[in-house]
């Protein structure tokens, strides 16, 4: 997950932490949705970025959006990584041009996303 | 061991409670503040004095009061009350689920049972009411004036004499104005540029008066600009009713006894006194206690509790009040690409009044604020790409984002109400809310903000949404017992003497008969002050 959301290994204390927090917020509690598509994304880590785009519209609330973004929270108050998500001086061409590169970039993800969600909702 | 009796007993620990404390005790007699008083003591110890930007770089500990040792602050639902209460602030609604129940399915309500109350998670928006907003209450800006005098030399106000003054209010002891970040002072210029035209349409900017202080007041320190507020009160600039406690403890008159939810009272046959029930707030154990005079500020809701379960009338609805708090997120698309400042707070940058006929009826109360330390997962978490885009476009835009917060009057209706449900055996009782505002209402407040919308694109802002909470989320509670000049039952006098009790008053929102779009809570402590006046007068 971290590889998918800041192009590099997460750290053991990272990783440890991340461990407690499913842990405590997901263990013992009855089934989330998208569990199948979680499933499906960590056997196939490929298909990380086109399921989480997938599940962006059309199952935000499932249990892969909600981990993805529990190792997001852990990831930005890690003093390490912190530059990552703390906002720098950039030209306007820079700006506009990669807003239209994650921009598109997100929207072609998202369209693979969508073919393959149901295919991996199927498998368990 | 605490003492049982008292001139006077004070429910609850809140801005309300703190400032009618302090006539009483100054008047030499005594007080005893019945409170649960629930306190963080998980992470502030580890929050360290340095600025929000340093701590994300070097401080490894940071996500412990980030976003919390049960990961508390990782939010996961849509947009809900008090989104603001970061893991160090979380202690304020503490046991409230438990103590005291509230049911709704249209009202998203937030009490306390922490020491300071509410008041522990202020913004400290600090404005005046005039007699335009105090037009449904039986007292007028006049009476109230050396009140708001009384409470801003002690509790320190910054703020500025600008195009907002005739709608927050002169104060003679008003510090000089905290400092805006770039991005709303361009906002700023940009208005000042085009005031005529913006004030012809009925839209006023300015410094926002807040209760943070930019000079030192006794042990308290000016700010330091650290865009810490939402986690720590590390300078204590930031006005907090538990420096109010604290202070007041000095005085051999004040006994402040803890953990006691008061659940009743009963007033002495002579007239001469009323005798409190309470509850301990971890064994249960039933305990009383005797005063001459009782002060109720336990929060609007909690004073409605104590009030309709000593009177017996369960299940008789009784008004309720609430501002709409609306959040447009905006980018002021000149600050795109701009470095952030690292010097910046984390509270209202801006301040602003919509007041299209200029007449001050169904004006609209404003707010600019920045969001960076809120952290920037929770934004990321709204968009619908994938998350590292949105990561990323989030991180690019935040320079830029502004939040406006918009607030709206509101009167009492049949559709707003809330009455006691008696709990089961050995169940609290329960507290049920019904809330619905008036279609009507709905659409002048959308008009406004559809306006309010077009202006700030004028001043270069961008709105790019709007969240709407929900009933309750504006935190800003009123009406269950006005005080009114009527002789009505479940209503005060003008005083705040609880009419049907010849010892009790009331010195919280549960006496505003209304709630102008202004937040309340400056005048709210206004208001006990001159409540606690008046029972000190009685004593004598």
């Amino acid at each position: 997950m971290s590889r998918h959301l800041i192009g590099r290994e997460a750290d053991p204390a990272v990783l440890a932490r991340y461990a407690e927090g499913c842990r405590k917020l997901f263990e013992g509690t009855p089934d989330h949705p998208g569990g199948a598509h979680l499933a499906f994304a960590l056997r196939h880590p490929w298909s990380l970025p086109c399921l989480d785009a997938a599940c962006g519209l059309l199952q935000p609330q499932g249990i892969l959006r909600k981990k993805l973004f529990l190792m997001l929270a852990i990831l930005e108050t890690t003093p390490r990584h912190a530059d990552l998500f703390l906002p720098q001086p950039r030209s306007r061409g820079w700006l506009a041009g990669r807003l239209v590169v994650w921009g598109v970039g997100g929207l072609a993800k998202t369209a693979m996303g969508l073919l393959l969600f149901p295919l991996a909702g199927r498998q368990r | 061991m605490s003492p049982r009796a008292a001139d006077a007993i004070i429910v609850g620990s809140g801005p309300g409670a703190t400032s009618a404390a302090y006539p009483i005790v100054q008047s030499g007699a005594s007080v005893l503040m019945l409170d649960v008083g629930n306190d963080e003591t998980r992470y502030k110890d580890l929050i360290p004095p340095a600025s929000f930007l340093d701590i994300r770089k070097t401080d490894p500990r940071q996500h412990r009061y980030l976003i919390g040792d049960d990961f508390e602050g990782v939010p996961f639902g849509t947009v809900r009350v008090g989104a603001q209460l970061t893991p160090p602030r979380q202690y304020i609604a503490r046991d409230t689920d438990r103590l005291t129940p509230l049911s709704s399915s249209s009202f998203f309500a937030t009490e306390s049972l922490a020491l300071g109350g509410l008041g522990r998670g202020w913004g400290a928006s600090s404005v005046m009411f005039d007699d335009r907003d105090l037009e449904g209450f039986p007292i007028s800006a006049t009476d109230l004036a050396p009140h708001y005098e009384a409470v801003a030399a002690r509790i320190g106000i910054s703020g500025e004499r600008d195009d907002l003054l005739p709608y927050f209010g002169q104060i003679s002891s008003l510090q000089p104005p905290m400092e805006a970040d770039s991005c709303a002072r361009l906002v700023l210029s940009r208005y000042t540029a085009g005031r005529a035209r913006f004030n012809e349409r009925g839209l006023y900017l300015g410094q926002p008066r807040l209760a943070v202080l930019t000079r030192d007041l006794g042990d308290r320190r000016a700010q330091q600009y650290r865009e810490m507020e939402f986690y720590a009160d590390t300078d204590r600039s930031v006005f907090r009713p538990s420096f109010s406690v604290e202070e007041l403890r000095s005085s051999p008159r004040f006994t402040y006894a803890t953990p006691y939810l008061v659940e009743s009272f009963v007033e002495n046959n002579d007239g001469a006194g009323v005798e409190v029930a309470a509850a301990h707030a971890r064994t249960g154990e039933q305990v009383r206690f005797q005063a001459r005079r009782l002060v109720l500020a336990a929060g609007t809701m909690g004073t409605a509790r104590i009030v309709l379960r000593s009177f017996g009338l369960y299940d008789t609805p009784v008004p309720l009040v609430a501002n709409a708090h609306i959040y447009v997120p905006c980018l002021n698309l000149a600050m795109l690409g701009q470095p952030m400042q690292e010097r910046r707070h984390s509270l209202t940058q801006v301040g602003f009044i919509y007041d299209p006929d200029r007449d001050c009826r169904h004006l609209v109360y404003g707010e600019i604020h920045g969001y960076r330390s809120l952290l920037l997962f929770k934004l990321a978490k709204e968009s619908f790409l994938p998350v590292p885009e949105g990561m990323r476009i989030v991180r690019e835009l935040m320079s830029a984002l502004l939040i406006l917060v918009i607030e709206h009057d509101d009167d009492p209706s049949p559709d707003k109400r809330c009455l006691l449900r008696r709990g089961p055996a050995g169940e609290p009782d329960r507290l049920e809310v019904s809330y619905a505002r008036d279609p009507a209402q709905v659409l002048r407040e959308r008009r406004a903000e559809k306006e309010i919308r077009k202006l700030f694109r004028k001043l270069g802002c961008l709105p790019v949404g709007r969240v709407d909470a929900g009933p309750g989320s504006s935190i800003h509670y009123g009406g269950p017992l006005p005080m009114t000049s009527q002789e009505r039952p479940l209503t005060a006098t003008p005083s705040c003497r609880l009419r049907g009790t010849r010892t009790v008053y009331l010195a919280d929102g549960s006496s505003f008969p209304y709630l102008p779009a202004k937040p309340l809570t400056f005048t709210l402590m206004a208001n006990a002050d001159r409540v606690g006046g008046i029972v000190a007068r009685d004593l004598r």
